[in-house]
C-alpha cells in the first residue's frame, strides 16, 4: 500500500502502552523547548520557539486522544 | 548564457532576464532577489528588491548593505556634473566568480561594468562597481556555500531517517521511535539555526517524516476499526504540514492545491488503478471490509482517498518537494523527496514494494513538477490504496 502508516502500526499496536509514552516525552521535550526559547530575544530562538509548534500540534493532539482511551477503558 | 556566465562576465540584463525566470519558478528564494538587487540599472528598482529580501528574511545582512549601497547611488545620482564622467567606459577584469579563475565564454577579457551611470568621477565608478562585484560575489558564494552544507547534512539526515525507520519496523519499536522523537527534534533546531530560508525550509519540512511515524505510533488505536486509524493518525498531520506551508510561506498554489487543468488531472488519477493492481501483486493485502458492498466501501474509500491519497501528496509532493525541489533543483530534489518516501514504506518488509513505492514516488513528483498540480497524484495515490484494500482482494483471489 502506498502509505507511510499501516504496517508499521500494526506491528507496533501490540506494545501500545510503551510507545505512547514515548509520543508523550517528546511531546513535554518541545513544550519545555518552547518555554525556554520564547523567553530569549535572539532571533534564532524567536523562530525555534515558533517552529516547535510543528511539532507540538499533533503530539497535543495525539495525547488528548491518549486520555480519552485511558478514561473509555477506566470507564469500561 | 547561465547565471554565473552572465554575473562574471558583467551581462547584467541578460543575470536579470535568467534571475526573473528563475523568480517565477521560485518566487520566495531570497538570494534570487538579493542577486536582482545588486544587479538592478537603477537605485529604486535596487531598493524595492532590497526591501522584499527582508520581507521574506528580517535582518538580511546583505539587504541591508544593498540599501546603504542605493543610498550611496542616489546620492551621487543628484550630485552635479553627472554626464561628465557618464561617457568614460570602466573596466574591469572578468574573473570567474567561483575559482577566482579569468572567465571564460567572454569576447573580451577586459569588459565593461553596466553600473557606471551618474556617477561623478571614474574613482567613485569603480569603487561602486567593486562594490557591486563584492555584493554578487556574496550572495553567490553564500548560496554555493548553503546548497553544498545542506546537501551534506541532508544526507546525514537521511541516513538518521532510514536507520531510525528500520529500528522501528525491524528490530524495536520503541527504540526506534525514541531515534524518531529526537530526530525531530534535531531538525526543529537545525532548521531554526540556519539563516537562509532554503536550508530552513528543508530541515523544517523533512521534520515531517519522523512526525509521520512518531505520530502514527503514538495514538492508541487498537479500540478503532481499522481504517478510522487513518483519519486519527491523517488529521494531526494535515495539521502539522498546514502549519509548515504556513510557516514556509508557501501559498495553496506552491504546493500544488490547484484545480486548473482538471480533465487532464482525472487521467492521471485513473492510473491509481493500475497501481493498485501492480501493489496488490506485491503485497496481497486482506480487504479492509467484510463484504463487498457499496455501503462498508464508500466511507473507508473516502478515508482512504483524503487521508492517505492528499495528506501525503501534501506532505510529499506539496510541502517537501517544493522545499527540496526549490534549493536542490529539480533532480536531486525529486530523488530526495521519492528516497524519504519509499523509506517510510520500509514497514511492508518487500524490497519489491519498496522499489515500487521509489519509482512512484518518482513518478508523482514528476507529474507535480510537470503540472504544478497535486490534484491527479492525489487522486492516483487515493485510488491506488483503495483498489488495493477494497477492490482488489475481492476480484482476484
Amino acid at each position: 500500500m502506498i502509505s507511510t502508516v499501516t504496517t508499521s502500526t500494526v506491528s507496533t499496536v501490540a506494545i501500545a502502552g510503551s510507545v505512547t509514552i514515548i509520543g508523550i516525552l517528546i511531546l513535554l521535550l518541545l513544550l519545555v523547548q518552547k518555554e525556554l526559547t520564547s523567553a530569549s530575544d535572539s532571533e534564532r530562538a524567536a523562530r525555534l520557539s515558533k517552529m516547535v509548534n510543528i511539532g507540538i500540534a499533533p503530539l497535543l493532539i495525539a495525547f488528548v486522544l491518549i486520555v480519552v482511551s485511558k478514561i473509555a477503558s477506566v470507564i469500561k | 548564457m547561465d547565471l554565473q556566465l552572465a554575473l562574471t562576465v558583467g551581462r547584467m540584463d541578460e543575470a536579470r532576464r535568467i534571475l526573473m525566470k528563475r523568480l517565477r519558478r521560485s518566487p520566495d528564494d531570497v538570494n534570487t532577489w538579493l542577486l536582482l538587487g545588486w544587479t538592478s540599472n537603477t537605485p529604486e528598482i535596487a531598493r524595492h528588491y532590497f526591501d522584499k529580501v527582508l520581507q521574506l528574511n528580517p535582518g538580511n545582512a546583505l539587504a541591508l548593505d544593498g540599501l546603504t549601497y542605493c543610498n550611496d547611488w542616489s546620492l551621487n545620482l543628484s550630485n552635479e556634473n553627472i554626464g561628465s564622467a557618464k561617457s568614460t567606459p570602466v573596466t574591469l577584469q572578468a574573473t570567474d566568480i567561483y575559482s577566482g579563475e579569468p572567465a571564460v565564454g567572454a569576447s573580451a577579457t577586459m569588459i565593461p561594468i553596466h553600473v557606471q551611470i551618474g556617477l561623478k568621477t571614474e574613482t567613485d565608478q569603480v569603487s561602486i562597481t567593486r562594490t557591486v562585484k563584492v555584493g554578487v560575489d556574496k550572495i553567490v558564494q553564500s548560496a554555493a556555500y548553503d546548497r553544498k552544507v545542506s546537501l551534506r547534512i541532508l544526507l546525514v539526515y537521511l541516513t538518521l531517517i532510514t536507520l531510525a525507520e528500520a529500528l522501528t519496523t525491524l528490530f524495536n519499536p520503541v527504540m526506534g521511535l525514541v531515534a524518531h522523537g529526537l530526530l525531530l527534534v534535531a531538525l526543529l533546531i537545525h532548521g531554526s539555526m540556519f539563516a537562509e530560508q532554503a536550508g530552513q525550509k528543508m530541515l523544517f519540512s523533512l521534520a515531517l517524516a519522523p512526525l509521520i511515524r512518531l505520530v502514527s505510533l503514538s495514538i492508541p488505536l487498537q479500540d478503532y476499526v481499522f481504517y478510522f486509524w487513518y483519519l486519527l493518525i491523517g488529521a494531526p498531520l494535515f495539521l502539522s504540514a498546514f502549519l509548515v506551508a504556513r510557516y514556509m510561506g508557501f501559498r495553496p498554489h506552491d504546493i500544488g492545491l490547484r484545480l486548473s487543468g482538471w480533465p487532464g488531472q482525472i487521467l492521471i488519477g485513473l492510473m491509481g488503478i493500475g497501481l493498485g493492481y501492480i501493489e496488490y501483486l506485491i503485497l496481497r493485502p486482506a480487504p479492509l471490509i467484510k463484504t463487498f458492498i457499496i455501503e462498508q466501501i464508500w466511507l473507508p474509500g473516502l478515508i482512504l482517498i483524503v487521508f492517505t491519497g492528499l495528506l501525503e501528496e501534501v506532505i510529499f509532493r506539496g510541502v517537501m518537494q517544493k522545499a527540496f525541489v526549490d534549493s536542490l533543483g529539480q533532480f536531486r530534489g525529486l530523488l530526495f523527496v521519492s528516497i524519504v518516501f519509499a523509506v517510510l514504506h520500509l514497514g511492508y518488509h518487500s524490497v519489491f514494494d519498496l522499489i515500487f513505492v521509489f519509482g512512484v514516488g518518482l513518478l508523482f513528483g514528476f507529474i507535480t513538477l510537470r503540472f504544478r498540480s497535486i490534484l491527479g497524484v492525489t487522486m492516483a495515490h487515493g485510488l491506488t490504496n483503495f483498489c488495493l484494500y477494497l477492490v482488489f482482494p475481492f476480484l482476484i483471489r
